[in-house]
C-alpha cells in the first residue's frame, strides 16, 4: 500500500505551487493603483497553515521555501525574512499536525492564529532591527486581522477538495 | 495512513533537519545580504520578475480586458465633465506651445554664437504597464520595457501629462517605476511662482507632502510643482502637480498625472550630467603666454551647476 500511493504522491506539492502561483499573479494584476490605507488578507499564508495541518506529506519544505522566496521576490518585500519565518511556522504545525487534526477545529484555529501572528510579529520586529521603514500600523494590523479570518475559509475549502478527491483515489 | 505519515517523517530524520535548519540560514543569510549589498540582491528580484511575469500576462488577460470594460463604464458617464476640462486645458496648451517654439528660437540663435554643447532634447520612449507591485505597503508598477530597450536606473517616468514615478530595477525585458506615493520616494522640487525648493516625501497615500521648504508662508495652495534637476537625479522642469493644503496643516501636492488610469507611461531619456574637468575651449586664453592664469581659471569647481 505504502508504494501505490508513494508514486503519485510524490507530485502531490504541484497541487499547491499551482494555486500559490495563481495567487501570486492575481495579486500581480494592475487593478488598484492608488495607495488604500487597509491591507487585504495574505491568502497564501493561510492556505500554506491549513494545508500543512491537513496534508503535511503534500508540503516538504523546500516546496514552500521556494513559494515563499518567489512570492518576496515578486512582492518587493525584503528578500528571505517573510520565507524563513513561514517555514519555521510551517515546521512547528506540521510536527503537531496528527494532534491537531483529531482535536478539533477550534485547538486547530488556535495554533494555526499563533503561528500566523508569529510570522507578522517576527517581520514586523527584524524589519525595525534592520531599520527598515515601517509601513503604517493600519496596514500591518488590517493585513494580519484579515489573514486571520481567511484562515477557516481556506480549510473549508480543502476539507471540500480533498473530500471530493478521496472518493476518486483511496489514500 | 497514520503509519505512512510516520514513516515519511522519520525516513531520513536527522538529514531532513539538517536540510531544514540550512534552508532556514540560507533564507535569513539572503534578507542579512539583502540589507548589506541591496544593489545586487535588488538585481536578482529584477531579473526574476523579468522571467516571471511577462510568460504570465496572458493568462492576466481576461481579468484585464474585465477590469478595463468596468472604468470604461465609469468613464462614459463623466464623459462630458472630461470633455470641457480637455477644451480648457487645450487651449492654455496651444498658448504654452507658441511660447515654447518661440524660445525654442531664440535658443537656437543663442546656440549659434557660443558654440556651446547643452544636454541633448529630452526624448522619450513608451511602456505599457504590465503589473502593480502587489502589496498594498509599496506603490509601484512594472513597465514593459527594459535593459534591451536601452532603460537605465534612475530615469523619470512621466504618463500624459505629469511625472508618475522613477525608475529603480531594470530587467532584459520589464524594469519597475516607483510611484511618487511611495513610502520611499524622494523627490528635488520647485513651487513655481516664488521658487522655493522643497523636497517630495511619499507617505503612502495618494498625496505626497511636500518637506523641507525654506520659507512656508510664500507657498500657497494651488502652486504649480515641478521639479528642480538637483543633484542631477531627474531632468529639471517636468511637471508634478499642484500645492493642496490637508487638514492636518502640511502641505501636500496633488499629483497631475491620473494613477488610476495608468496605462501607456513615457519613460524620459536623461542623460547624466558629464562632470566639467577643463575649460573646453569656453573662454579663449592666450596659448602658453601666461600658465599662471590658465593654472588659476582650472581651479574653478565644476560642479555648482
Amino acid at each position: 500500500m505504502v508504494e501505490f500511493a508513494s508514486r503519485p504522491a510524490r507530485f502531490r506539492w504541484l497541487w499547491f505551487a499551482a494555486v500559490a502561483a495563481t495567487l501570486l499573479l492575481a495579486a500581480l494584476l494592475p487593478l488598484n493603483v492608488l495607495p488604500r490605507n487597509y491591507a487585504g488578507p495574505d491568502v497564501l499564508l493561510a492556505l500554506t497553515r491549513a494545508w500543512v495541518i491537513r496534508k503535511p506529506e503534500h508540503l516538504p519544505f523546500l516546496v514552500i521555501a521556494a513559494v515563499m522566496l518567489l512570492a518576496d521576490l515578486l512582492l518587493q518585500r525584503p528578500p528571505g525574512l517573510w520565507a524563513a519565518l513561514v517555514l519555521l511556522g510551517s515546521q512547528v504545525l506540521r510536527h503537531r499536525a496528527e494532534p491537531l487534526r483529531d482535536a478539533g477545529f477550534g485547538t486547530e484555529l488556535l495554533f494555526a492564529a499563533l503561528t500566523i501572528l508569529g510570522v507578522f510579529a517576527g517581520y514586523t520586529l527584524i524589519t525595525a532591527l534592520a531599520f527598515l521603514p515601517q509601513p503604517a500600523a493600519s496596514l500591518s494590523l488590517s493585513a494580519l486581522a484579515g489573514t486571520l479570518l481567511a484562515y477557516p475559509a481556506c480549510a473549508l475549502s480543502l476539507r471540500y477538495a480533498y473530500s471530493t478527491r478521496s472518493e476518486v483515489d483511496p489514500e | 495512513m497514520a503509519a505512512s505519515s510516520q514513516s515519511d517523517e522519520s525516513y531520513g530524520g536527522p538529514l531532513r533537519r539538517l536540510l531544514f535548519g540550512l534552508t532556514v540560514l540560507a533564507l535569513l543569510g539572503l534578507f542579512l545580504l539583502w540589507r548589506i549589498d541591496s544593489p545586487r540582491v535588488e538585481r536578482l528580484r529584477a531579473d526574476v520578475t523579468d522571467a516571471v511575469v511577462p510568460k504570465f500576462t496572458w493568462l492576466m488577460a481576461p481579468l484585464n480586458a474585465m477590469s478595463n470594460m468596468a472604468s470604461d463604464f465609469e468613464s462614459y458617464v463623466r464623459l462630458y465633465e472630461q470633455n470641457q476640462e480637455l477644451r480648457r486645458e487645450l487651449q492654455q496648451m496651444k498658448a504654452w506651445r507658441e511660447a515654447a517654439l518661440q524660445l525654442e528660437q531664440e535658443n537656437a540663435r543663442l546656440l549659434d554664437l557660443n558654440r556651446v554643447r547643452l544636454d541633448p532634447k529630452l526624448t522619450h520612449l513608451t511602456g505599457l504597464v504590465l503589473a502593480d507591485s502587489g502589496s498594498p505597503f509599496r506603490q509601484s508598477i512594472l513597465l514593459n520595457v527594459g535593459a534591451r530597450d536601452g532603460v537605465h536606473d534612475g530615469w523619470a517616468t512621466m504618463d500624459g501629462i505629469g511625472l508618475v514615478g522613477r525608475i529603480s530595477g531594470v530587467g532584459e525585458t520589464t524594469s519597475r517605476v516607483i510611484l511618487l506615493s511611495d513610502a520611499t520616494s524622494r523627490i528635488p522640487v520647485i513651487i513655481q511662482p516664488s521658487g522655493q525648493r522643497a523636497m517630495l516625501v511619499g507617505d503612502n497615500t495618494i498625496r505626497p507632502l511636500l518637506e523641507l521648504i525654506e520659507d512656508r508662508d510664500q507657498v500657497r495652495p494651488g502652486d504649480r510643482v515641478v521639479t528642480s534637476g538637483d543633484g542631477a537625479l531627474f531632468p529639471p522642469d517636468l511637471l508634478i502637480g499642484e500645492v493642496a493644503a490637508s487638514p492636518d496643516r502640511r502641505l501636500r501636492v496633488r499629483l497631475l498625472a491620473d494613477y488610476e488610469r495608468l496605462k501607456f507611461l513615457r519613460v524620459i531619456r536623461s542623460q547624466p550630467r558629464a562632470p566639467v574637468s577643463d575649460l573646453g575651449g569656453l573662454v579663449s586664453i592666450a596659448p602658453a603666454s601666461e600658465p599662471a592664469a590658465a593654472g588659476s581659471a582650472e581651479r574653478i569647481e565644476p560642479e555648482d551647476g
